[in-house]
C-alpha cells in the first residue's frame, strides 16, 4: 500500500515535470511565424519613434537587453504593453492590436528572441 | 565622429522619441517644470511703448512683396514665394566683404528654423518651443518678447519648431506647437487674440507661418504621423473666427473618397504643414499636403488616397477647390509634397505659361500650369532616384514595386523619407537667372514595413526607415540650380553634409543659404561658385531674408539645430543646440 502511495505520487510528479517540461521547450523555441508576427508589430509601432534596436539616447527604453524596468516576466511584460506606463511616452495598447492579446504575446515572443542579452 | 554619428542615429532613427521628449523639454522651457538646469521660464515682456511704424500693413503691401527692400513681409518674400530680393548691393564681387552686423539668441533647443518679418524697422522672429520676439531690425535690441505656455504632452513629429509670423494690419499672426493660432499687437506684442485650431491630443501641432489674404489669415497643421485627417484653415484676423475648413482627406461620399479603402480616410493624414502661394491675379490660394497615414504601410488604406501629397487650388473667399494634382499618389515612403511652391510666369516648350514648380521630396522637379492644374512636367532634380522609373504622361510616377517598404529590405531607395527637399526648409527662385536653388539631402534608405496599431494620439507608422546610406557614411548635400523652363538642373554646389538650411536669392547676383556644420554661405547665381562663409557655429536650419535699413543692407541666417534630426538625415551631430540669429552687412 505503502508501496503504491509512493508510485502514486511518482507518476503524477512525473506528469507534473513533463507538463512544465514542454512548457519550458515551448517558452524557449516559440513558432518562427508567431516571432515574425512580433517583429512585424515591433517596426510597425514600436521601431521607429520610440525603442531602437541598438543603444540610444531616448527616453523610451531599449528593449533587448536583460534590464526590464517594469518586471521581467512575460506577464510583466505583457501588463506594460497592454496597460500603459503611467508618466511616460508608454500608452496603453490593449485593445489596439488587430488581434488582440495574441499580438502582445507575439511582440514578447520576438523580443525574447531578439535579445542581446548574453545570460 | 563616426561613433558619435552611430550613437545618434539610434537616437534619431527615433526622431521623435525626441518629438515628445522635446514636448517635455518644450515645457520646462515654458516654465512648467523649472529647473535650474533647463532655460529660462516663460517670459512675456510687451513693450513699454509701442515700437514701429504707426501706420498698418496693407493688402497692397503684401501683394508689393520685396519690391520695397525695408520690409520682408511674408515667408516666402511675397505671394509668389520666390523668396527673392531685389536687392543689388551685394554682388559676387564684394560678397567677401560680408561682416556680423549683430547677433541675438533664441534662448532655446531645437530647430531654428525662422523666416524672420521685417516691418517698421523691427524685426519678428520666432524660435522653437514657441516663441516669437521683436528685435530692432538695425541693432538687434530686443524690443518685446512673448514666450507662450506649452503643454508638457505635446504630439510634434519632428522636433519643437516655429518657421515664422504672418502680418498684417498691427498684428502679427502665429502658430504654436499645441496647435493654436494667436494674434498679438506688433507693436507691443499683448495677445489680441487666441484660438484652438485642433486638440493637439489628437494628434495636432503647428508649425508654420500663416499666409495673410485680404482679412483672412491661412493655416495648416502637422500631425500626418499620428493618423489625423488634415485640412487647412481660413481665421478672420480681426477677431480670430474660424470663417472656413477645407479638409485634404474627403469623408464618405465625397469626391476621392473612393481612393481610400474602408474607413481608412479617417485616420489619412494628408497634413498641411508648410505656407502656401497666392496669386491675386486669379484670387487662388495653392497649398500643399502630405503624406498619407500611416506612413509606411499603405495595405489598410488602398487607392491612392487624394488628396495627400497633393497641391490644392482654392478659393480664398469659400475654401472650395478648383482643383488638385497629386504627386506621389498611395505614398508610402513619407514623401511629403509639402516642399517649397513657386508661381512663375516663364516659357516651357515654347509657349508662355502660368506655372506652378515645386521641388518635391520624392526627387522630382513639377511644373503645372496653376489655372487648372495640367501637368507639364516632372524632372529629376535630386541626384539619385529610384523609387519611380519616371512619370506618365499626366505626371503619373511610374513605381518600382520593389522599392516599397518591404518585411526585410534590402533595396536601397532614393530620396529617403527627408528627401529631397523637405518643407521645413526653403527654395528660393530668382527671376533674373530663371533659376531655382534647391538645398537638399543626397542619401537613401531601407524602408521596412511592419503592421499598424492604431491608438490615438500616438504615432502611426506602419513601418520605419533605415538611413543605410548614413550608417554608411555616403549621404551629403546639395544646392541644385534648376532652369524653370526645362527641369535641367544647371548646376549644383555640395556640401559634405545634407543641405538643410533654407535659401535666399538677391538682384545682385548671389544666392545665401547655410550649412548643417554651422556655416552661412554666399554662392554665385549664375554659377555655384562659393563667395563667402562664416561660421556661425549652430547648424543651419533657417531661412534667411534679406531688408534694408538707412541705405545699408541686411542679411539675416539663423543658426541652430536639433540633433536628432541631424543625425537622421547624417549631419554633424557633435553640434551642441540652442538658436542664434545672425545678421551680415556689407560697406558700401
Amino acid at each position: 500500500m505503502q508501496r503504491l502511495k509512493f508510485l502514486g505520487l511518482a507518476l503524477v510528479c512525473a506528469l507534473f515535470l513533463s507538463a512544465c517540461g514542454e512548457k519550458k521547450l515551448e517558452a524557449r523555441v516559440p513558432d518562427p511565424a508567431v516571432i515574425a508576427r512580433g517583429q512585424a508589430l515591433f517596426t510597425g509601432t514600436c521601431g521607429a519613434y520610440c525603442h531602437k534596436q541598438t543603444p540610444s539616447n531616448t527616453d523610451a527604453l531599449f528593449l533587448f537587453d536583460c534590464e526590464w524596468k517594469h518586471g521581467s516576466t512575460d506577464d510583466d511584460i505583457f501588463k506594460v504593453i497592454n496597460g500603459g506606463v503611467e508618466g511616460t511616452r508608454m500608452v496603453a495598447f490593449g485593445g489596439a492590436f488587430p488581434e488582440g492579446d495574441k499580438d502582445a504575446r507575439a511582440l514578447i515572443a520576438y523580443l525574447r528572441s531578439a535579445s542581446q542579452c548574453k545570460k | 565622429m563616426r561613433q558619435a554619428r552611430k550613437w545618434a542615429i539610434g537616437l534619431a532613427g527615433v526622431l521623435f522619441a525626441l518629438g515628445l521628449a522635446s514636448g517635455a523639454r518644450a515645457a520646462a522651457t515654458a516654465g512648467l517644470t523649472p529647473s535650474i538646469l533647463e532655460s529660462p521660464s516663460v517670459v512675456v515682456s510687451p513693450a513699454k511703448e509701442p515700437v514701429g511704424a504707426k501706420a498698418g500693413v496693407t493688402g497692397e503691401m503684401l501683394k508689393a512683396g520685396t519690391t520695397d527692400t525695408s520690409k520682408w513681409l511674408m515667408y516666402g518674400g511675397d505671394y509668389s514665394n520666390f523668396r527673392f530680393s531685389p536687392i543689388k548691393s551685394i554682388t559676387p564681387e564684394n560678397a567677401k566683404n560680408l561682416k556680423a552686423a549683430w547677433s541675438f539668441p533664441t534662448g532655446t533647443l531645437g530647430q531654428f528654423e525662422t523666416s524672420p518679418v521685417i516691418y517698421g524697422g523691427v524685426m519678428y522672429v520666432t524660435t522653437s518651443n514657441s516663441r516669437v520676439m521683436a528685435l530692432d531690425a538695425k541693432t538687434g535690441k530686443l524690443l518685446w518678447r512673448y514666450d507662450y505656455t506649452l503643454p508638457a504632452d505635446l504630439r510634434v513629429c519632428c522636433g519643437p519648431v516655429n518657421r515664422g509670423v504672418a502680418i498684417s494690419g498691427d498684428v502679427v499672426l502665429w502658430v504654436t506647437l499645441d496647435a493654436h493660432m494667436l494674434a498679438l499687437d506688433r507693436r507691443t506684442g499683448n495677445v489680441k487674440w487666441n484660438i484652438e485650431i485642433a486638440p493637439f491630443a489628437d494628434g495636432f501641432a503647428a508649425t508654420s507661418a500663416p499666409l495673410v489674404i485680404g482679412d483672412k489669415a491661412i493655416t495648416g497643421i502637422a500631425g500626418g504621423e499620428y493618423g489625423v485627417r488634415g485640412f487647412f484653415d481660413a481665421y478672420d484676423i480681426a477677431t480670430g473666427k474660424r470663417l472656413w475648413r477645407h479638409y485634404t482627406v474627403p469623408a464618405a461620399g465625397e469626391p476621392g473618397a473612393e481612393t481610400w479603402a474602408s474607413d481608412s480616410y479617417k485616420t489619412g493624414g494628408s497634413p498641411t504643414w508648410t505656407t502656401g502661394a497666392y496669386d491675386p491675379e486669379t484670387d487662388t490660394l495653392y497649398w500643399t499636403t502630405g503624406n498619407p497615414s500611416p506612413d509606411w504601410n499603405g495595405d489598410l488604406r488602398m487607392g491612392d488616397n487624394l488628396y495627400s501629397n497633393s497641391i490644392l487650388a482654392v478659393d480664398p473667399n469659400t475654401g472650395i477647390r478648383k482643383w488638385h494634382f497629386q504627386f506621389t499618389p498611395h505614398d508610402v515612403w513619407d514623401y511629403d509634397g509639402n516642399s517649397h511652391i513657386f508661381l512663375v510666369d516663364t516659357e516651357i516648350g515654347g509657349k508662355p505659361v502660368k506655372a506652378v514648380l515645386q521641388p518635391n521630396r520624392n526627387g522630382f522637379f513639377y511644373a503645372l500650369d496653376r489655372t487648372n492644374g495640367k501637368f507639364l512636367y516632372a524632372k529629376q532634380y535630386a541626384e539619385e532616384l529610384n523609387w519611380a522609373k519616371g512619370v506618365d504622361e499626366n505626371g503619373r510616377p511610374i513605381v518600382d514595386p520593389a522599392a516599397e517598404p518591404q518585411d526585410k529590405p534590402t533595396m536601397r531607395v532614393c530620396p529617403g523619407n527627408m528627401g529631397g527637399l523637405n518643407g521645413a526648409w526653403t527654395a528660393s527662385y530668382s527671376p533674373l537667372t530663371k533659376l531655382a536653388y534647391v538645398p537638399s539631402i543626397e542619401g537613401c534608405q531601407h524602408y521596412a514595413k511592419g503592421i499598424v496599431v492604431t491608438v490615438k494620439g500616438i504615432p502611426m507608422l506602419g513601418g520605419m526607415p533605415d538611413p543605410i546610406d548614413v550608417t554608411e557614411g555616403k549621404d551629403h548635400g546639395v544646392l541644385s540650380a534648376v532652369d524653370v523652363a526645362t527641369g535641367e538642373v544647371k548646376w549644383r554646389y555640395q556640401d559634405p553634409d545634407p543641405m538643410m538650411g533654407g535659401a535666399l536669392s538677391t538682384a545682385g547676383g548671389v544666392v545665401f543659404t547655410s550649412t548643417q556644420d554651422g556655416h552661412a554661405l554666399a554662392l554665385d547665381a549664375t554659377t555655384g561658385k562659393e563667395l563667402w562663409r562664416f561660421r556661425m557655429g549652430g547648424s543651419g536650419r533657417g531661412q534667411p531674408v534679406a531688408y534694408e535699413i538707412d541705405g545699408k543692407t541686411y542679411v539675416a541666417v539663423p543658426s541652430g539645430g536639433w540633433v536628432a534630426i541631424t543625425a537622421l538625415s547624417g549631419g554633424p551631430v557633435n553640434i551642441p543646440e540652442g538658436g542664434q540669429l545672425f545678421v551680415f552687412t556689407i560697406d558700401k
